[in-house]
Formats: C-alpha cells, structure tokens, sequence
C-alpha cells in the first residue's frame, strides 16, 4: 500500500511511471479511481480557457496609506512616555517605585486636566469665533443685496433720464421740421398746395 | 514605453512609481482573475476578490525583499485573502445559493461550449470544501509540487497530500451522483 501510494503521489508530481506501475495502480480500485478523478482535473485544466479581465478601475488598487504617525501629533508622546516611565520605576524598585508611581499618576492627572481645560477654553474660542464670522457673513450678505439694488436704482435713473433727453431732442427736431414745412406752405398759392405738386 | 523587467517594475512601484504599478497590475491581474474565477465561481465576486488582492499586494509591496519568487509571494496574498473572503462570504450567504452570471458577463454565454466547460468546472469546485478547492487549484491549474503547495498555505507536505486525495475521493462520490 505504501508502495502505490509512493507511486500514486509520484504519478501526480509529474513522473513518468512504467506500464507495469500504472498497471499496478490501476489494479487497486480506491487508487485507480483517485487516478481517473486526477486525470479529469488534469483535463479541466488543459482546456480551461483564460476568461479576460472585466474592465475595471485599477487605480482603485491604490489606496491611500494613512499616516499612523499623525495620532501621535497632539500629546500622545507625552502620555505614552510617561506611562512608560511608570512601567520602568515600577519594574526597577517596586517599593519605592509605588510612591512614586503615585506621584507620577498624580502628576500625570493634573497634567490631563490642565489639557482638558484649554482644550474647552479653545472649543469656546472657537465657537465664539464661528458666531462672529457667521454674522459678518451675514452683515456682508446684507450690504451687498443693498448696495445692489441702490446701484441698479441709478442706472435705471441714468436710463430714464437719457430716454427723457433724447425724446426731448427728437421733438425739437421734429418742431423745426414742422416750422420750415409751414414757412414752405404760407409762401405757396393754394392750389399747388391743394396738388400737392412740386414748387 | 520600453521592456522593463519584473524587477525593475517592483523596484520602481515599491518607490512609488504609479505606472509601475499598474504595470504590475496589468501584467498578473488575468491570473489573480482566474484564480479568483475557478475559486469562487461568480465574476462578480472574483473581481471584489481580486480588487481586495490588488490592494493588499499594494500595501505590503515596501515589504517585499525578493526572497521567494514574486509570484509565490503574490499567491500567498492571494491565497490569504480568498480565505478571508470566503469566510466573510459564506457568513451572508452559502456559495451554492449565488445567483448566476449577470447580463454584463454574457461573452460566457456566447461560447456554448466554453460556458459548458467552466459550468463543468464550476460544479466541480463547488462540491469541495474550501480546503481541497485550494489545493486542487494549487496541484492542477498552478502545477505546483506537493512541497510548494505545502509552503503556500503553510500546511505540512503529509496534511496537502491527503487533501488532495479526500478531494479526489470526493470527486468520484460527486461524479457518480450526477450519473445517478
């Protein structure tokens, strides 16, 4: 039995085995089957046909690496360091190293409040700030809808006022016109002007 | 652009050369795909696989040092990250439930007899646990010796042998019941 399975695991590493070996496998039925399911895969394999890739975005394979030294940027050294200043007191004199673990975390508390305050100072700050901006914004909004409309009161002031100028020019014309076609007709007899005929 | 060895090509990506890299994307994605295809037997999948392989090829590049093959580094990826997908996937659903090839990957269709030969293919991987489909990929369709198969999933020589055999076992329990 181990002989066939040294000959099976042989056959299947791609060894060429004598017709007498193959023969003596084929005639153990478990090892004959396993041979004929091996051989059907090694088909599939054969004729498998490579399907193409689907279209897709390879850039999306890029992703973009995070920075992980970026979490350490607001105190996070500082609180790493001094627990690991802890851990080494503690570890090189447990006795002395409980007083002074004490301390430390003490320290170390005060140290956290004193940060938790000026982060709200700074977070009030800030929102103080926001309503600041947020009514300037407002103010400028305001200021520009106006000045807006004053701008495009006058130009259609200007407009009118251009129109109004310019009517009155056209009837001035107009009535020199008139007075010379009257002057034409009073020194004409009446019935070439009845004709409407050229003088 | 010129010939660029697969050295060059990781050398240069691993600096962070962006056309190397897609490069190197383009030059392994058709059998990563096809991996991906004969294991999971659903394009759709196969590409989300072959995505999450790309990805994480991509994030440990700087470490790779060139002590094996890229090749076998990359199968390793490859083989990792099918693991976790299939887990992940068969949590929402069982494989054999997946619905079948959607409209966008009809180019199957048209080949009758090359969709009746992945069909065939298909059935086949599916009736072995995930285990044995790893191997039987690895010995048939990477041809891949006993030891290497053994170094790439981190298995002993003796465990992906009888794997390999209980696969075979299973086939013929497959075969003889689709003949009825």
């Amino acid at each position: 039995m181990a002989n066939l399975d040294s000959l099976f695991t042989a056959w299947l590493e791609g060894e060429s085995l004598t017709d007498e070996q193959i023969t003596l496998l084929q005639a153990n039925a478990e090892y004959a089957l396993m041979m004929s399911n091996a051989i059907k895969w090694q088909q599939q394999s054969r004729e498998y046909e490579t399907m193409k890739v689907p279209h897709w975005d390879r850039e999306s394979s890029m992703p973009k690496v995070q920075k992980s030294h970026l979490f350490f940027g607001s105190g996070m050294w500082a609180m790493a360091a001094s627990i690991a200043l802890c851990a080494w007191l503690f570890m090189s004199n447990p006795q002395q190293g409980n007083q002074q673990l004490l301390e430390q975390v003490a320290k170390q508390t005060n140290l956290l409040e004193s940060q938790q305050k000026q982060i709200d100072q700074l977070q009030n700050i800030l929102t103080a700030q926001n309503q600041v901006q947020q009514q300037h914004m407002y103010q400028l909004a305001k200021e520009a809808i106006k000045t807006g409309r004053i701008e495009r009161q006058e130009d259609i002031a200007s407009v009118l006022a251009y129109i109004k100028t310019q009517r009155a020019q056209d009837q001035a014309y107009l009535r020199m016109q008139l007075n010379d076609l009257a002057e034409q007709v009073d020194g004409r007899p009446l019935p070439t002007v009845a004709n409407n005929v050229e003088y | 652009m010129f010939f660029q060895s697969l050295e060059t090509l990781i050398a240069k990506a691993q600096q962070g050369n962006k056309r190397a890299w897609l490069k190197l994307v383009k030059q392994h994605e058709t059998q990563v795909y096809n991996y991906c295809l004969r294991m999971l037997s659903h394009p759709d999948d196969a590409m989300d696989l072959m995505q999450e392989v790309f990805i994480s090829v991509y994030k440990s590049l700087p470490s790779f040092r060139g002590e094996s093959s890229f090749n076998t580094w990359l199968y390793q990826i490859v083989h990792r990250r099918s693991v976790e997908y299939y887990r992940r996937r068969k949590l929402h659903q069982s494989l054999d439930g997946v619905p079948e090839e959607s409209c966008e990957h009809s180019e199957l269709e048209t080949n009758q007899l090359q969709y009746q030969q992945h069909h065939e293919l298909k059935e086949m991987m599916n009736n072995l646990p995930w285990e044995q489909r790893l191997v039987v990929e690895l010995k048939f369709f990477q041809h891949c010796t006993f030891e290497e198969i053994a170094e790439q999933l981190g298995i002993s020589t003796n465990t992906a042998k009888s794997r390999l055999y209980s696969a075979l076992g299973k086939l013929k329990v497959h075969l003889e019941a689709v003949d009825g």
